[in-house]
């Protein structure tokens, strides 16, 4: 026989094995179970729920290459967030946005306006009483003569 | 004679006004007006330092809870319209 009627054989053999397979595989496919899906409800409504926050997990101290290494407190982070140049000047502006707001002016310029004249007032009613007091009016029957 | 009646209060009411307002002008400019002003201005300085520290703490706050919950109080207090996903 020659080379090519071998290699003929070889691929019908190849081919048969592959059928066969193919068969096998297709029946064991049939017998798995179906499962019927649930007839859809004709509305269904989606809930998003907001995932919980996650909780920080208490870290514990270890001892990496030979060097404890003690976790930050919670307190820690949060003092160490809050004194970052960007963060101070965050909250620097807020502030002043806050006392700069037309509210909190009107109340300051009123503030001030009601503080100077109160002022002024004391001061010129001091001044009339020391007047007053330098230069006692004369009794009131005086005019009537005597 | 009407006309002069009329010129005499208005020239009288713009007297008082103006008298006024010099009087006030001047008091302003003297040295008790001078230090009633400084303390008026030293109690609108106060004022306004109390307004910066609220301001600065509300947001020290704001900042120290998102630190700690995670969340955004913005976010929580001002939720996002979901669509409507219900299919018909």
């Amino acid at each position: 026989m020659s080379v090519e009627v071998w290699i003929l054989v070889a691929t019908a053999v190849l081919a048969v094995v592959a059928i066969a397979a193919a068969v096998i595989a297709v029946r064991a496919a049939r017998q798995v179970p179906r499962r019927d899906p649930a007839p859809a409800p004709r509305s269904a409504q989606i809930i998003i729920r907001d995932p919980e926050p996650p909780r920080a997990a208490a870290l514990e101290p270890r001892v990496i290459e030979g060097r404890l290494v003690l976790p930050p407190t919670q307190h820690q982070v949060v003092q160490t967030a809050l004194g970052r140049p960007g963060v101070r000047l965050s909250i620097l502006v807020h502030g002043a946005a806050h006392a700069l707001r037309a509210e909190s002016r009107d109340r300051i310029s009123a503030l001030m306006r009601r503080e100077y004249r109160r002022r002024r007032r004391e001061r010129l009613q001091a001044g009339r009483r020391a007047v007053r007091a330098a230069q006692p009016t004369p009794p009131s029957d005086q005019w009537l003569g005597s | 004679m009407r006309s002069r009646i009329v010129w005499f209060v208005a020239g009288s009411a713009a007297g008082v006004y103006t008298a006024a307002k010099a009087r006030r002008a001047a008091y302003r400019l003297s040295a008790p007006g001078l230090v009633d002003q400084a303390g008026a201005l030293g109690l609108g300085w106060r004022a306004f330092s109390a307004e910066l520290r609220e301001g600065m703490d509300a947001r020290e706050q704001e900042i120290t809870r998102r630190l700690t919950t995670g969340t955004d109080p913005e976010a929580t207090r001002n939720p996002p319209t979901s669509p409507d996903l219900r299919t018909p």
